[in-house]
């Protein structure tokens, strides 16, 4: 059976239905990473003393992630408006980009942790380290999720092209919204981790 | 394809790249705002003003905010106004009147009915406040192990004293 408003819009909604799809999936993750900002909110407000984070946080290394997710939400966006011109293989190589600065951002946040991990800093150490590993484990596991469904794109996924362009284009829209959504939860997780 | 197709995303990817430079400027903007040490009122406003800025600007161009359709600006209202009653939940419980600063700096929460117990005997009460302390300090940024003594000078959350960059 097909799928149906894959690629036309539904007369009642005006979208198609990955779309609506899409957006209400990352209406519900707003509220999951809402919960944990609010959280340490109430954790940092609570507490009598609380560290700014470059006392304790690799700044350098975090901004170094940031222009990393940045640079990778533009090839993202660049991927999708290839795929609008009908250039599948300009389309391959900014796909590429990504998936590549989706892991230039993992190996960085390995070597991020491991140093915390060598300076005796684990979650159970202090609630801004909890907060710390909380929040940006949790962020690093979207990271891994959206480089699995960009890889998929750029790989497997890809045969869709041949068959059905408008909706791979769609698919690879959908993707970039999960992507766009990850470097924009990093824009704030950035600086009321690190540097304030 | 047709001409005036391309020259429409020839226009978009042109916007990308004028957004993409904007992120980045701001960027440096936050950490350099970052390492001034402004007074952390200051700071917050600063940051979270910097951030919401970036945020737009994704949201609006990389996301293609700026032209959807009416269906999802009224799911991320919906959103939004839902996320303003999570960030209005602790806020609420801070000033609620229920948390009490103890001379050693511990802050503690005394529940409604309890003013006269345990909790309401450390009300305020320096020698009721060790009895508190070891209990309170997990909610605490100080770590147990690290704050032997209210009067010692805290380590930054708990955290080892030294600076841990790596």
């Amino acid at each position: 059976m097909e799928i149906p408003y894959t690629v036309e819009t539904r007369e009642d909604t005006g979208l198609n239905n990955g779309k609506i799809g899409i957006w209400l999936f990352l209406a519900s993750e707003v509220m999951l990473f809402g919960a944990l900002f609010a959280s340490y909110i109430l954790l940092r407000v609570g507490a009598s003393e609380w560290p700014r984070g470059h006392t304790i946080l690799n700044v350098p290394l975090a901004t170094f992630n940031t222009v990393v997710l940045i640079t990778s939400s533009v090839t993202m966006v660049m991927a999708w408006a290839s795929l609008m011109r009908r250039k599948f293989g300009v389309f391959r190589v900014y796909q590429a980009l990504t998936v590549l600065l989706g892991g230039v951002f993992l190996v960085v946040k390995y070597f991020e942790y491991s140093a915390k991990f060598h300076h005796g800093l684990l979650p159970h150490t202090s609630n801004f380290i909890a907060i710390y590993f909380t929040l940006t484990g949790l962020h690093m596991i979207h990271v891994i999720g959206g480089m699995a469904v960009n890889a998929y794109l750029w790989g497997p996924g890809a045969k869709l092209y041949k068959t059905n362009p408008e909706w791979f284009t769609n698919r690879v829209e959908n993707a970039g919204l999960f992507w766009h959504f990850v470097d924009l939860v990093w824009i704030f997780l950035f600086p009321t981790l690190y540097l304030l | 394809m047709s001409a005036s197709h391309d020259v429409d995303i020839d226009k978009h990817v042109r916007v990308y790249i004028t957004v993409f430079v904007s992120l980045m400027a701001l960027t440096i903007f936050t950490v350099w705002v970052g390492y001034r040490n402004l007074p952390i009122g200051q700071a917050v406003t600063v940051a979270l003003l910097i951030a919401s800025i970036k945020g737009g600007l994704v949201a609006s161009y990389f996301m293609h905010l700026i032209s959807e359709r009416k269906l999802i600006y009224a799911v991320l209202v919906s959103t939004v106004a839902l996320f303003a009653v999570l960030m209005l939940v602790p806020m609420l419980t801070v000033n609620d009147g229920t948390m009490v600063e103890h001379p050693g700096g511990v802050v503690h929460t005394v529940l409604p009915g309890h003013e006269g117990g345990h909790e309401g005997g450390a009300e305020g009460t320096p020698e009721a406040a060790p009895e508190t302390a070891p209990a309170a300090a997990p909610e605490s940024g100080a770590a147990p192990e690290s704050a032997p003594a209210p009067a010692a000078e805290p380590a930054p959350g708990g955290a080892q004293p030294e600076p841990a960059h790596n």
